[in-house]
């Protein structure tokens, strides 16, 4: 799993990405330099739970795709069977490019835990 | 105006036309980039501005603007990069960082080449000003805690560094106004004023500080934890902002216009594919809802606030600024989310909608209500 995650970091302007259960427990993660592992994976896992839990209050959980652009980076939260791919990516990218590459991984990322 | 004088292109001209009957960002962009592409970059800065004064906050707008402006001062950047490279200096990162700031617009890129320099140079009076300005302005567009703090440890270490530093004197006695510290604020003002006698901005700012005396806060942590909530400054705050910028709009200070929010509801529910919209306040409370047969828009409107909450938290503790949009594919369909100044806005489209539309109406969204 982790030269999955290696792939996806090689992609221009991702800073980091992991991969967590649907619970919030890590799997496996690979974050860049200026980011910090614990705090990344603490606020994802949060993010995963109370979204899902919100959603599921009118029908609509689980998500299998999020998201959230802000003013200075992005983070992409994508499912891939029981876990979520979860990407740290710099402003300034080609989205639709990188979000196609972390598409992909995330096949590979649930081909891998379904095997 | 005529944008293209004697264009041969009619498609250019409707184009032209449309936008300026009924102005939205995507068609001044797409102007801009016809006119470059029609090698017209004189025609395209003069749509720039234009759509620039209209919608400011338009992120697609303000980066064709900055690109277009790239393009002028590109032998110039050049010749600082390459300085850089090759006989580096405070002073080139400085001016680097200035002309990314100052003539570019372009905060980002400034506050990149403020801190690739200060990591050399971290004693840097002007490149300490330039990041803690940028951090200063993010404060003033998200009201984050992180953005004050880095304004304010940037500007002081400015001032250490050249105490004859009026800009980041002011700066750092402006910001400790606006967030309530009285004591700390008076102290860079006076400071300020002293290198600029008669500067009338300032000695407003002085007297208001003084005729509105606030208790000095013993830590700023629940100060700024309050405005990160409240999404604005406090009542003196804002009025200390309008004295240092009189022509700036300051995010959540407006009251909702309830035509603009009727309008916009109108517009975004004729988008193929829409199911439902909400906007609501910052504390959750329902502004208008889309006509919708949908049962659970109620519900909708109080999960859209969690979430916008939720999604706010997780960028202000990753450090990368307020949310501009968050998108989400759920078994409903897609949903869309964003905040702006006091208003936050979900809307529920089918699966396979046009998303580029969707963004655009969020944009939109974000334009009128910025």
């Amino acid at each position: 799993m982790l030269e999955v995650l290696k792939g996806v970091n090689k992609e221009v302007g991702v800073k980091g990405s992991l991969v967590l259960t649907t619970d919030g427990i890590v799997v496996a993660s690979l974050i860049g330099v200026g980011l910090q592992e614990d705090a990344v994976a603490a606020l994802s896992a949060n993010a995963i739970r109370t979204f899902n839990r919100e959603l599921s209050t009118i029908g609509a959980s689980p998500f299998s795709r999020l998201v959230i652009s802000s003013a200075h980076g992005k983070m992409v939260f994508i499912v891939c069977g029981d876990s979520y791919l979860v990407v740290v990516l710099d402003k300034h990218i080609n989205a639709d490019l990188t979000l196609l590459s972390i598409a992909s991984a995330s096949r590979k990322i649930r081909n891998m835990t379904t095997l | 105006m005529a944008l293209f004088g004697s264009s041969k292109k009619k498609g250019l001209l409707d184009l032209e036309r449309d936008a300026l009957a009924a102005p939205e960002p995507g068609k001044f962009t797409r102007l801009i980039e016809m006119a470059i592409a029609a090698d017209n970059r004189a025609k395209a800065m003069e749509v720039a501005r234009k759509a620039l004064e209209l919608f400011p906050e338009a992120d697609s707008i303000r980066s064709a603007f900055q690109n277009l402006k790239r393009f002028e001062l590109q032998p110039r950047i050049i010749e600082l990069q390459n300085a850089i490279s090759h006989t580096p200096s405070g002073r080139h990162y400085e001016m680097l960082a200035g002309l990314y700031h100052t003539d570019l617009g372009d905060d980002d890129k400034a506050y990149e080449v403020a801190l690739e320099g200060l990591q050399q140079y971290p004693e840097s009076d002007g490149l300490n000003l330039v990041a803690g300005l940028v951090r200063m302005s993010r404060f003033h567009k998200e009201f984050t805690a992180n953005d004050f703090r880095e304004a304010a440890r940037h500007l002081q270490k400015a001032v250490e560094a050249n105490a004859m530093n009026s800009k980041a004197l002011v700066s750092l006695g402006r910001i400790y106004a606006e967030v309530g510290s009285s004591t700390r604020a008076s102290e860079f003002l006076k400071k300020g004023c002293e290198l600029n006698p008669g500067d009338e901005r300032m000695e407003a700012v002085l007297q208001t500080i003084a005729a509105e005396p606030l208790p000095e806060p013993d830590t700023l942590d629940d100060v700024l934890r309050e405005i990160e909530l409240s999404g604005t400054l406090g009542a003196r705050g804002l009025k200390i902002f309008r004295l240092m910028d009189p022509t700036a709009a300051l995010p959540g200070d407006g009251k909702v216009d309830a035509a603009a929010v009727e309008s916009y509801l109108r517009n975004v529910s004729g988008l193929a594919g829409f199911r439902c919209a909400v906007i609501l306040r910052r504390d959750g409370s329902m502004v208008r809802n889309s006509a919708s047969l949908w049962d659970k828009v109620e519900d909708l409107g109080r999960v859209v606030g969690v979430l916008c909450r939720e999604s706010e938290e997780a960028s202000r503790r990753m450090d990368i600024g307020g949310i501009s949009l968050v998108d989400l594919d759920i078994p409903l369909g897609k949903l869309f989310l964003s905040v702006v100044g006091s208003l936050s806005l979900g809307v529920l489209a089918d699966h396979g909608v046009q998303e580029g539309e969707y963004v655009e109406a969020v944009e939109r969204f974000r334009s009128i209500f910025s």
